[in-house]
């Protein structure tokens, strides 16, 4: 089995962001592996850990972005790639899915795994783009797989709201895109992590395709502001005592207890 | 009644009880974007047997309801929903087309947008037009903020919306409007992905759609020790313990005390968020509470932004107390 994860560089936390040429700069930021594509690529090592070949990384994102790769050879991904951001409107989903798709069709594959989506862009199409634009089916919001590479398919179940699975079958080559939480990514040992810093990670510069050029400038982050309330309120504060008789005083008022 | 291009457009899904309330609440919001900007609206409707689910389209504003009515389409089906979808679109040429960000909603908007070369623009909050340039407001990290993205000379704009995002539809008048059939041209079907079956959820100790008080617990909690804690609050409450996906990943609860789009809608008088950072997805589970109390430690909580009671503290300094005071309130 040829497993590609895509693992996105994810913005988790910040203590202020500005919006200027459009695009987003935090301040302070702190960055992680994004977790959802953490889950996909403990799935991808567990699944080529049981059929034997091999999992191939590949990220987009910039210089700070090669950390999810060292991460990913830590945690055993065979082979890193990074995209070049430069000249990919990142604020553009379309164009996200045609560079990973660019470098995807290069390789060679049986599967391809990501998130469904990345917790600081919020896009959640990304893999199904991807798969569109290489003309695989996928299956969306997936929470197990098993594949039986003798009659090349795998049988994934996926969630589709309400608490409802649906337990389906696809012909591979195919796209999942994994839902967070559903195992638990192991455990990174220092050592490893130094390790997986002298492991070669390829770099690839995409030129400049009609997709690129076509949507440069055509969606702009022009302003930021908080999100808006749907409620208004009231914050109870004080000392702990405080806030429990104040609540309880609410609560009673308004009948609910 | 004419339907030219430039319409806006709803997609909308049904079940078995009618046409889903996100899908009346984006066809109520489809409606007054189309009088802003002056042109026709329309809903487009997949599924089998739809007449009535249709007629239902029609009170709520729209102009035009297309239907794609067949055997073919009882299941949902993503590859197939949205070549439907695209071949009418490319025919008909609408401005835009709204969709509900739902399990189904997100996989035929995702395939949609990649078939006509488009970005979809998800998590949308609000748009804005003025002078025929249009913003949209959509969430971005971790629902921490709001982004205005510009798009330019993108049509169709192809734009989802999350459950938080959208009020309760409301039904007008009908209008006089159609239901157009669509033609499900017998495309030709490369199934290639075959439905093996749906598998129901595991019925748990409790339904906790049933109970009038919830206290639900999140990630925030940070042991599962901690878990008894949000327990005895409910208790202390004469209420249900709930919680987020987060604690169902990580199997200290069952599915069936999860709250949100992968588990239940809940409803209650009181709901009560232990350590709920308040994702879209948890909110859109929750949202129709009658009260909302949220305790965390983090201010810039995105649960605070649908609370009524809000209290920004440690749940290990301000739960025994108020387990406590509530214990004592009642005895007396």
């Amino acid at each position: 089995m040829r497993i590609i994860i895509c693992v996105k560089q994810a913005l988790v936390a910040y203590t202020e962001l500005k919006a200027a040429e459009g695009e987003l700069h935090p301040v302070d930021p702190v960055n992680a592996v994004n977790e959802c594509d953490l889950n996909a690529l403990e799935e991808a090592l567990l699944v080529r850990n049981k059929f034997g070949g091999q999992v191939t990384a590949v990220t987009l994102g910039p210089l700070t972005s090669l950390d999810v790769l060292i991460h990913s050879l830590a945690m055993g991904v065979d082979r890193a790639i990074r995209i070049n951001p430069e000249g990919i409107p990142l604020a553009n989903p379309f164009c996200v899915a045609a560079a990973l798709a660019d470098v995807i069709k290069t390789l060679e594959y049986d599967l391809i795994f990501t998130g469904v989506q990345a917790v600081d862009d919020m896009f959640c199409q990304v893999g199904i783009q991807v798969a569109e634009q290489l003309g695989l089916p996928h299956v969306f919001a997936a929470m197990r797989v098993e594949p039986d590479p003798s009659r090349q398919l795998v049988t994934v179940a996926k969630e589709i709201g309400e608490g409802l699975l649906e337990r389906v079958e696809v012909q591979m080559p195919a796209m999942l895109t994994f839902q967070s939480g559903i195992n638990q990514p192991h455990y990174v040992s220092v050592l490893k992590k130094m390790q997986a810093r002298s492991k070669a990670i390829q770099t690839v510069t995409l030129g400049d395709t009609s997709e690129m050029t076509q949507f440069r400038g055509k969606l702009k982050i022009v302003g930021i502001s908080r999100p808006k309330r749907v409620r208004t309120a009231q914050i109870i504060g004080g000392k702990p005592e405080d806030i429990a008789l104040k609540l309880l005083e609410k609560l009673t008022e308004a009948k609910v207890i | 009644m004419k339907h030219d291009a430039q319409d806006v457009w709803v997609f909308a899904e049904t079940g078995p009880d009618g046409v889903k309330p996100i899908s009346l609440a984006l066809t109520s919001r489809g409606r007054e974007l189309a009088d802003t900007l002056g042109v026709g609206f329309s809903v487009v409707l997949m599924g089998q047997n739809l007449t009535t689910s249709a007629n239902q389209l029609l009170t709520y504003g729209a102009d035009c309801v297309l239907v794609a009515d067949d055997a073919e389409l009882q299941y949902f089906d993503g590859d197939l929903y949205a070549q439907i979808l695209v071949n009418i679109v490319r025919e008909r040429r609408p401005s835009f087309v709204l969709f509900g960000q739902t399990y189904k909603g997100m996989d035929t908007a995702a395939i949609v947008a990649a078939k006509l070369r488009m970005p979809l623009i998800s998590n949308c909050v609000e748009l804005q037009t003025k002078d025929g340039e249009v913003v949209i407001k959509r969430l971005m990290c971790n629902s921490t903020v709001v982004v205005n993205v510009q798009p330019v000379n993108l049509s169709p704009l192809l734009l989802s919306f999350p459950e938080v995002a959208l009020r309760v539809g409301i039904a007008k008048m009908s209008q006089g409007g159609t239901i157009v059939p669509s033609e499900v041209k017998t495309l030709v079907r490369d199934v290639r992905i075959k439905l093996l079956e749906i598998v129901q959820p595991t019925n748990g100790d409790v339904d906790i759609s049933k109970s009038d008080i919830l206290v639900a617990a999140g990630a925030g909690i940070e042991k599962k020790e901690n878990l008894k804690l949000v327990e005895a609050l409910a208790e202390a409450l004469g209420g249900t313990l709930a919680c987020s996906r987060r604690l169902v990943d990580k199997g200290w609860l069952p599915t069936s005390r999860q709250v949100g789009l992968s588990g239940k809608t809940v409803k209650p008088k009181l709901y009560v968020a232990c350590g709920i950072s308040g994702a879209v997805e948890h909110i859109a589970g929750m949202i129709g509470s009658s009260m909302i109390v949220a305790i965390n430690k983090d201010p810039k909580a995105p649960i605070f932004h649908y609370a009524d009671y809000a209290i920004v503290a440690d749940l290990n300094d301000v739960l025994p107390i108020m387990i406590e005071t509530t214990k004592g309130k009642r005895i007396t």
